[in-house]
């Protein structure tokens, strides 16, 4: 969607309008909204595209079979053909595989069973204690708050709300949430 | 021994079907992209080693060497400087500008060249022949063109599902959006892809023109021919449309059996039948 007005800063740099390659380049990756794996590569071949291009960091194949172990195990598997949290968990890697500076989380828990869930969350201090940024957005607000610092509710494209994720109440938090 | 004849050099005729083809396979299936002057750009390559013969006095088949990159480069060219503007979404843009390419290229080619039909001499090769037993003599010629048929697919099998760049055109064909998040540049994926599709265009265009005569206005023809192969074979598998082309060279040899002027007919008549029971071709990988 092209934007109206506005801008999009990171780093000092306008993003507006770059090509996404160039975005993934700066440092900003992502796990998409119902993690949109390769479906004719490998869970391998996935991560390997994830370090196309060839940010220096911490991530490396290693390193991402080190959080996942399982991904090591099917890693000759199509992507697709793994369980709906391990195919989240490509996603995952395939997006640190880039080594970004920034890591934008859409819709973590979608279609996944809650205990699936769990397991996610659980493996997400790992993740961030690489001194990583990240933007998760999740409509499971309870798991949301529990390992973000700071969090902004969204109503109708406006901050309805936004603070330390320890200082506010469920109830207030609901009510922003919902428009109430 | 007739028919056992007729179904060997159908085979082999199926040979140069698959090569026809497997540009056109290739293309679609990384890019959904369904190339209307594919027939034309085989005749083109087999004007452009008529250029270079002329220039060089190389034998046809080792003129390859020159046509096949100079064929690519005009592939990456016309991906990167033309398609590349009007593909993605609506598959009907594409469709019409290389339907208008294919008219400019016969016409470009009348100009060049005249109507005269031509033909390149690769010597002694042509005519001779393997004999296998009594009634079954094999031609050198198509049974390289065969051969080469088969090594192009399986080369091009490997470089798919075994090299960086074969996991680069299958990501851009799963998901363009997130393979360019992923930092390809899918312009550039596209225009690899085109340059390999007429680098085996070249091939096929250098073995059509041994074989028989061709003339500026033959390409939508072997365009049939491709497309039929392709779509026999199934979407996307480039095993399938070797196996398409050997299934359409087999109909057409069957044919010409019973009687010479059913050949085509009975190829066109055996895609048909196909295409009834099997909408989807005999070995389909893309959806």
């Amino acid at each position: 969607m092209p934007p109206k007005n506005g801008d999009i800063r990171f780093k000092g740099h306008s993003i507006l309008g770059a090509r996404p390659s160039r975005v993934t380049e700066l440092g900003i990756a992502m796990v998409p909204e119902g993690r949109r794996l390769f479906r004719s590569l490998t869970v391998e071949e996935n991560l390997v595209l994830g370090g196309y291009v060839k940010r220096p960091g911490p991530w490396t194949l290693a390193k991402v079979y080190e959080v996942f172990p399982v991904l090591k195990e099917r890693r000759h598997q199509p992507a697709t053909s793994l369980s709906g949290g391990q195919q989240q968990m490509v996603a995952i890697g395939r997006a640190l595989m880039s080594n970004p500076e920034v890591l934008l989380l859409d819709e973590l828990s979608l279609g996944l069973a809650p205990v699936v869930i769990k397991d996610i969350y659980a493996l997400l201090p790992k993740i961030l204690g690489e001194g990583l940024a990240t933007i998760l957005v999740e409509q499971d607000v309870t798991r949301a708050l529990s390992v973000s610092d700071h969090f902004a509710c969204m109503l109708e494209g406006k901050f309805s709300l936004k603070g330390r994720s320890d200082a506010f109440s469920h109830e207030e938090i609901s009510a922003a949430y919902f428009g109430t | 021994m007739e028919w056992v004849n007729a179904i060997v050099q159908g085979i082999l005729t199926g040979g140069l079907y698959a090569l026809f083809a497997a540009g056109l396979s290739l293309i679609f299936g990384v890019m959904r992209l369904v190339n209307i002057a594919h027939g034309d750009l085989i005749v083109g390559a087999a004007y452009v080693a008529l250029a270079v013969i002329s220039a060089t006095g190389l034998n046809p088949l080792a003129s390859l060497v020159i046509v096949v990159p100079v064929m690519a480069a005009i592939g990456y060219g016309l991906q990167f400087g033309l398609l590349n503007r009007v593909i993605g979404g609506n598959i009907l843009p594409p469709l019409i500008v290389t339907f208008g390419l294919s008219v400019i290229l016969q016409n470009l080619l009348l100009q060049v060249f005249s109507a005269d039909s031509r033909k390149l001499n690769a010597g002694p090769i042509e005519t001779d022949s393997l004999k296998i037993m009594p009634g079954l003599d094999v031609g050198y010629m198509p049974l390289l063109t065969f051969v080469a048929a088969v090594l192009i697919i399986a080369s091009l099998q490997f470089l798919f599902y075994k090299t960086s760049m074969g996991r680069a055109f299958r990501a851009t064909s799963d998901d363009g959006e997130i393979a360019q998040i992923m930092g390809l540049d899918n312009r550039r994926v596209f225009a690899w892809a085109m340059a390999l599709s007429l680098a085996v265009v070249a091939v096929a265009g250098v073995f059509l023109a041994i074989r028989a005569n061709f003339d500026p206005f033959m390409g939508p023809s072997r365009l049939i021919f491709g497309f039929e192969a392709v779509i026999i074979g199934g979407l996307g598998n480039l095993w399938g449309t070797l196996a398409g082309g050997v299934i359409l060279g087999v109909a057409q040899g069957l044919g010409a059996q019973i009687d010479p002027g059913w050949q085509l007919l009975a190829g066109h008549v055996a895609f048909l039948i196909i295409l009834a029971f099997r909408p989807r071709g005999l070995f389909p990988r893309i959806d």
